[in-house]
């Protein structure tokens, strides 16, 4: 009887571990992933693994509402940048940028930004306005040449009732040379020149998590800047 | 203390069915005119809104939210949603990412909504991006309670196939589902969930 009732208690017992093992594994499964900050939490980012494609994706955060933040961040990517056009020297390298633009470029601007540059373009964004004053955005993607069909572009503002303002951001790659780089960061035009998508990399290189492909999205303030 | 076995054992019950009616119905887009629901996702979700779909056969498919509107509740909420609040348009089924993908490709993306950016990604790992994150500016001065802002996709068809559309709205990687559209392979739309976000079109069958 004593050995039957120990029986007992010890599967029981082995339910409840087996239990609770499911139990963490399914709140772990549900969990955030893990966000790490940078810079003493000046910004930070967050990683997820597609399951399905093996690729990573991280996201940054940056608080621009905060204008301590903005100029702070603003400065960490100048720095960047000019160790990055150092580093030229050993390698010559594409790197990963965004551009916030100060107010709305022309398409003629863009494109003279790119041939004097070098800058590839993945993905556009265009500012727009109604005669209310209200804001809309229109992001395209880009062709390999990094070109992008403006005629449709301007039909689906026109459609939505608004008219096209210009481009207020650009995602893309640009060469870390002072002819590439270097030269955007001499351009008054240019409100943020956005590298942080490369320290991702490194650091997530540095701990191992890297996946199959990485892309990282990188925000940009251009909603609450002027677009007239 | 005697324990009521059954009577425990249906208060499990009742407990698991009900968390996972909650997973799977947590749906509060809904048609306009409807009265708000109480939210059960995060708290910066969209209070309501209305689905769209445009289907010219000689030329663009457009797709998204026409109507979303947040109240002051869920703005609010934006700004305590923890890190990267998103929603996403999805042209493929987030809980079986086998299903649909590849039929169509995301080309431009038009939004109202204070946002720090979109982009479009490869989710099914056919190399075609089959999906829209817009990146909400939770940050953002200029949102306001009641506007109808709006978030549609443009999409290149590639295969002709049934199939079915997804909206989401996520904060720190976790996804609250806003509703679906299922279509035809003429890409014409045929139902809506929740029933009302799609007008005239039914609700769709599971």
């Amino acid at each position: 009887m004593f050995r039957s009732k120990k029986l007992l208690w010890l599967i029981a017992c082995s339910i409840m571990v087996g239990l609770a093992f499911v139990l963490v594994a399914q709140v772990s499964a549900s969990m955030p992933r893990a966000m790490r900050a940078m810079d003493g939490g000046l910004w930070r980012y967050s990683v997820e693994r597609n399951h399905n494609t093996g690729a990573v994706l991280a996201k940054i955060s940056v608080d621009f509402a905060d204008p301590s933040v903005a100029i702070a961040y603003k400065q960490l990517n100048q720095q960047y940048a000019s160790s990055m056009i150092r580093k030229s020297l050993d390698q010559v390298q594409d790197v990963d940028v965004t551009l916030t633009f100060t107010s709305p470029l022309s398409w003629e601007d863009i494109v003279a930004i790119r041939e004097e540059t070098g800058l590839s373009i993945q993905l556009y964004t265009f500012a727009a306005l109604n005669e209310k004053g209200e804001k809309g955005s229109l992001t395209g993607v880009a062709e390999k040449d990094s070109s992008v069909d403006m005629r449709k572009a301007i039909e689906i503002i026109t459609s939505q009732g608004y008219r096209l303002q210009g481009v207020m951001m650009v995602r893309g790659k640009i060469p870390n040379t002072p002819d590439g780089l270097g030269k955007l960061m001499t351009d008054k035009r240019i409100y943020l020149i956005d590298l942080m998508a490369n320290r991702v990399r490194e650091d997530l290189l540095e701990r191992g998590n890297l996946g199959d492909g990485l892309y990282v999205h990188t925000p940009s303030p251009f909603w609450d800047m002027d677009w007239n | 203390m005697k324990i009521n076995k059954p009577l425990l054992a249906g208060v499990i019950a009742v407990l698991l069915l009900s968390a996972i009616s909650v997973n799977v119905y947590a749906a509060v887009v809904k048609w306009a005119t409807q009265a708000p629901s109480p939210r059960t996702g995060h708290n910066g979700m969209p209070d309501r809104g209305e689905f769209y779909w445009w289907n010219d056969p000689q030329g663009d498919l457009v797709w998204g939210t026409y109507v979303l509107i947040w109240d002051s509740t869920g703005i609010n909420g934006l700004k305590n949603d923890g890190w990267d609040p998103e929603l996403e348009y999805e042209a493929f089924k987030p809980g079986n990412p086998t299903l649909y993908c590849d039929q169509m490709q995301a080309s431009w993306f038009w939004a109202t909504m204070p946002n720090q950016g979109t982009y479009s990604s490869d989710e099914c790992g056919g190399s075609v991006a089959e999906q829209w994150n817009v990146d909400l500016a939770e940050g953002s001065s200029s949102w306001q309670a009641g506007t109808e802002y709006h978030g549609l996709g443009w999409w290149v068809r590639r295969y002709w196939l049934p199939g079915e559309v997804n909206f989401t709205y996520e904060a720190e990687w976790q996804d609250d589902w806003l509703g679906k559209m299922q279509y035809n392979s003429n890409f014409d739309v045929t139902c809506g969930t929740p029933s009302g976000a799609m007008p005239g079109k039914p609700g769709c069958p599971w």
